[in-house]
């Protein structure tokens, strides 16, 4: 999986690109626990090139969620038609912000 | 050990006395050179200095004198050929007829100055410039070798210089003849009151003893070098083998020695060769010596963290297997479970990907008339997501045996889990109670896949129900419950994740279409089959690839009563 980071003031985004699994979740937990500093008030997650998300990968997603809700807010947008319907089975639709 | 080709000492103390052989031989060569070299031009100069001495006393009338007369019958006919005695006699007769009394003066003078230098032979020539020859004009001689006046000699081609410029004489040189022996010659121009060259007076020196003490000398050097080079190089093989040599030897044997060892299996624990050896050579092989002995160590404690760890990795290993019987003892798996219920036939499996699995399905009886039913599957793999699992299926259980709806289970549980839930685990549940007698099922999903319902003789449709969100996701979450009936010949089937993402070598999905293909592929077929069925399209799909997440089923059908 391929992690780019882009930083604008108080937004971070991360662009996913790949599998997110229970091999690559590791890396965007630590990801997010390097870049995600007190200053960060919006975390935008672009899965425009992510193809497959595992239970794993939602847990890393829950966390980032409830971290946001503490000190602002976090959107996930350009997810693809598979992984909204994980999203949707999941009910991850009724927490996330999803563009 | 590889057997040595040539030993180290061998080759050092081949290389020393090849070094010793070649340097002594220069020794005596240079030695040898420059003493002959003293030699030689001493002699040269002795006698260039008689033949001078010679030239500067002789009476220069009288050898003018007597020049000028021979001269005259010589150059008549010069370098003559006799071809008898009497002949030869009779020529130099013709000389002696001119000798006077003054000759016999020429003759005493040159013999003083002979006897005086203790010369081999002194006497005075003229040379012919045409002829290239030499006529004796006195020879300083008594014995029977004296050459008389009139004996002429051939000029040897090295000494055309001197011919062609008579005032230079002839320069010393030393020859070495069957007559002779050792010589060496020289001859200096006798000059008239004019400067004009009338003669020359020749020296022959021998050199037959100095030559012999020249070889003696030869002899003596190299005895002398000999003795001293094989005592120095005995010095200096000894002194290599007790610093370099052997040292190596000694690191080269016991490094052999731990090979030797390590491949026989020492049963003898730890194996410390170098440990016993003492090197303090104060140079490079006491460093070497030193890294092979940390070296050592460092080998010997690794073997022991490694065999430390391999028994540990061997000891959770063994866990590991109990932890994936004791969990598979946890779910319901005879089958049937309920051998005295002819309503409803029910199958369940569960793969793990690894040892243990964090899904799990349950099923049990709540009263005569309710039978629960659950799946679910906690995010992640191995140890952590069993452990959850644990807690889950008991949380669920302990809610549903007190008669709580699912939706309130749901909620009940999603509460407790998120209590303390550091790891920020989550789980994803399908709960559902089917009422026997009226074939009624009340459910609720958090975050878990769509049921599929094949309704008697039709075929599987996902029934797309409302979803809550996981359980141990957020605290107070809500979950709506809803009902669906189960009537006689109709299947439910509840599964994880694991089945439609089954992914082959070229991470292709299994996906929700080849699980639907998969279930209507025989459509009568009971739980049992209907499980085992999707699992082998499963195996065949996924092929060699590594079994990526847990592969979790339970399916349930109403029976026909008659």
């Amino acid at each position: 999986m391929t992690i780019t980071k882009n930083v604008e003031k108080e937004v971070l985004t991360l662009a996913l690109e790949g599998r997110l699994d229970t091999n690559t979740a590791p890396e965007l937990e630590n990801k997010i626990a390097e870049e995600l500093t007190a200053d960060i008030q919006t975390l935008i997650l672009d899965l425009k090139e992510l193809e497959y998300i595992s239970s794993a990968g939602l847990r890393v997603l829950l966390s980032a969620q409830k971290k946001m809700n503490k000190q602002g807010s976090m959107v996930v947008k350009n997810a693809n038609e598979m992984i909204m319907d994980v999203f949707q089975v999941t009910g991850f639709v009724d927490i996330l912000t999803i563009e | 050990m590889k057997k040595v080709r040539c030993s180290l000492s061998r080759k050092v103390a081949m290389m020393i006395l090849l070094f010793a052989f070649l340097l002594a031989a220069a020794a005596a060569f240079v030695s040898y050179y420059i003493f002959s070299n003293t030699v030689d031009n001493y002699y040269s100069q002795v006698t260039m200095s008689v033949a001078k001495t010679a030239a500067a006393v002789v009476d220069k009338d009288l050898t003018a004198y007597y020049t000028e007369a021979f001269k005259e019958i010589y150059l008549a006919d010069p370098a003559p050929e006799w071809e008898s005695e009497e002949e030869h006699a009779a020529y130099l007769a013709e000389y002696d007829a001119l000798k006077g009394e003054d000759y016999q003066r020429l003759f005493d003078t040159l013999n003083r100055v002979k006897e005086a230098n203790s010369v081999l032979s002194l006497y005075i020539v003229y040379m012919d410039q045409q002829s290239k020859t030499c006529v004796y004009i006195v020879d300083a001689d008594t014995s029977k070798w004296a050459c008389p006046a009139g004996t002429w000699d051939i000029v040897y081609e090295q000494n055309y210089e001197a011919l062609a410029h008579p005032e230079g004489g002839f320069p010393a040189y030393i020859t070495d003849t069957d007559a002779f022996g050792w010589l060496c010659s020289a001859g200096a121009p006798i000059f008239d009151e004019g400067g004009n060259v009338i003669a020359h007076a020749m020296v022959d020196i021998s050199m037959e003893a100095v030559m012999k003490e020249r070889y003696a000398y030869l002899l003596k050097l190299v005895v002398l070098l000999a003795v001293l080079t094989v005592i120095l190089t005995l010095f200096v093989i000894y002194w290599m083998n007790r610093a370099v040599v052997r040292p190596i030897d000694m690191l080269t044997f016991s490094a052999s020695q731990y090979v030797q060892k390590k491949a026989e299996g020492s049963k003898e624990g730890e194996i410390l060769v170098f440990d016993k050896l003492k090197i303090r050579t104060g140079d490079e092989i006491e460093n070497l010596f030193d890294a092979f002995h940390q070296m050592e160590e460092d080998i010997n404690q690794y073997i022991e963290d490694i065999t430390f760890v391999t028994a540990e990795k061997e000891r959770i290993g063994a866990e590991l297997n109990v932890a994936t019987q004791i969990q598979a003892d946890m779910l319901p798996r005879i089958f049937p479970p309920f051998p005295d219920r002819k309503e409803f036939d029910i199958f369940a499996s569960m793969h793990p990907a690894k040892e243990v699995g964090g899904d799990f399905y349950d099923f049990f009886l709540v009263d005569e008339d309710h039978l629960a039913l659950v799946i679910a599957d906690v995010s992640g793999k191995g140890v952590p997501a069993a452990l959850f699992m644990v807690i889950t299926k008991t949380l669920i259980k302990n809610q549903m045996m007190m008669g709580t709806s699912p939706k309130a289970a749901l909620e009940a549980v999603n509460n407790q889990l998120c209590e303390n839930n550091e790891a920020e685990m989550f789980v994803t549940v399908w709960l559902g109670v089917y009422e026997i007698s009226t074939g009624k099922v009340r459910a609720a999903n958090a975050g878990h896949e769509y049921p599929a319902i094949r309704r008697k003789g039709g075929s599987f449709e996902l029934f797309k129900e409302p979803h809550g969100f996981v359980l141990a996701g957020m605290e107070n979450a809500r979950y709506r419950e809803y009902e669906f009936e189960l009537h006689a010949g109709d299947t439910l089937f509840v599964y994880t994740d694991g089945v439609p993402e089954a992914t082959d070598a070229v991470q292709t999905l299994f996906g929700t279409g080849r699980m639907m293909e998969a279930l209507n592929k025989a459509p009568d077929a009971n739980p049992k089959n209907l499980i085992e069925g999707v699992k082998n399209d499963i195996d065949r799909f996924v092929g060699e690839a590594m079994q990526f997440d847990d592969i979790t089923m339970l399916a349930v059908q109403v029976l026909d009563q008659e």
